[in-house]
């Protein structure tokens, strides 16, 4: 069964109004347990007192900030080159979330920087790198509100997406290729674990958490999108008859 | 070691606040958007179908 299958629009509106119930529950009950145990179930760090607690909510939507912009790249992409309507449309689905946990991890950052850092932001190549990549997220969506006409919409703003990968990639790999003010991963398999036994459960929870919401708002979004352009194409054939 | 009382309580609590208020708002824009998406689409393919 080739996976096209689910970029035809019918069958992705049937697929993902079963899915979507048991995520949304999911996602809530994920979220309730890992806020509870991150805010009032995990100890104060040595150094950064009650600020570690910023973690929780900061390197889930940070990695989700990286990622959702990684996923509209590929689905530009697919859809540049496939024409998949359906794939455009996930990449413009995904802006306005990806944009929100992005502005959540720029805010959270900001927030922990002052009392641990001095300042509430330096011009760290990994957030001056976050902020251009959020920049992008605004005018992807500028670009789609901008332009009437879907699939030229489509094109553009997939080119935009496109050229703004090199931000992504940056933002995620820029505490390895200069010495940042930033510290480096917060989980890495490759070089040892940096965080603590007593916060890792908690955080892997939330990570868990953010990314069932993040999937629940994408197919939410994308089921909307796809009822839109269904009421258009109606609206152009009431006209046209 | 309560949240609430100490010395960085502040900036926890705004950054979980700020978290909640940016969620909440795009939860609430991104239901809204599709519960008007299906009642316009509905009424539409309803009146085609008179």
């Amino acid at each position: 069964m080739s996976i096209w299958r689910y970029a035809n629009p019918a069958e992705f509106m049937r697929l993902t109004g079963r899915l979507l119930p048991p995520l949304w529950v999911a996602a809530g009950v994920l979220m309730a347990i890992g806020l509870g145990w991150a805010l009032f179930a995990t100890p104060d760090d040595y150094k950064q007192g009650s600020t570690v607690k910023i973690l929780f909510i900061h390197v889930p939507a940070a990695m989700l900030a990286i990622n959702t912009y990684a996923i509209m790249a590929v689905a530009s992409a697919v859809g540049i080159i496939r024409r998949h309507p359906v794939s455009f449309l996930v990449a413009k689905a995904a802006a306005p979330i990806g944009a929100a946990f992005t502005a959540i991890a720029l805010i959270t950052g900001a927030v922990w920087g002052q009392p641990m850092w001095g300042t509430w932001w330096v011009w760290d190549a990994r957030l001056t790198a976050v902020l251009i990549m959020f920049f992008f997220y605004l005018g992807y969506i500028a670009l789609w509100e901008t332009i009437d006409e879907p699939e030229k919409a489509a094109d553009l703003s997939g080119v935009l997406c496109l050229v703004g990968v090199i931000f992504a990639f940056l933002a995620r790999y820029a505490v390895n290729f200069w010495a940042t003010l930033h510290q480096g991963a917060s989980l890495s398999v490759a070089e040892g674990q940096r965080v603590d036994d007593a916060f890792r459960t908690p955080l892997y929870i939330m990570m868990v958490a953010f990314y069932l919401l993040f999937i629940a708002l994408l197919l939410v979004r994308a089921r909307t999108e796809i009822r839109l352009r269904r009421a258009r194409s109606l609206r152009l054939q009431g006209m046209a008859a | 070691m309560s949240i609430l009382t100490d010395k960085y309580a502040v900036y926890v609590l705004a950054a979980y606040g700020a978290t909640a208020l940016i969620l909440g708002w795009l939860m609430w824009t991104t239901l809204a958007a599709n519960a008007k998406a299906r009642r316009d689409l509905a009424e539409m393919e309803k009146e085609r179908g008179r």
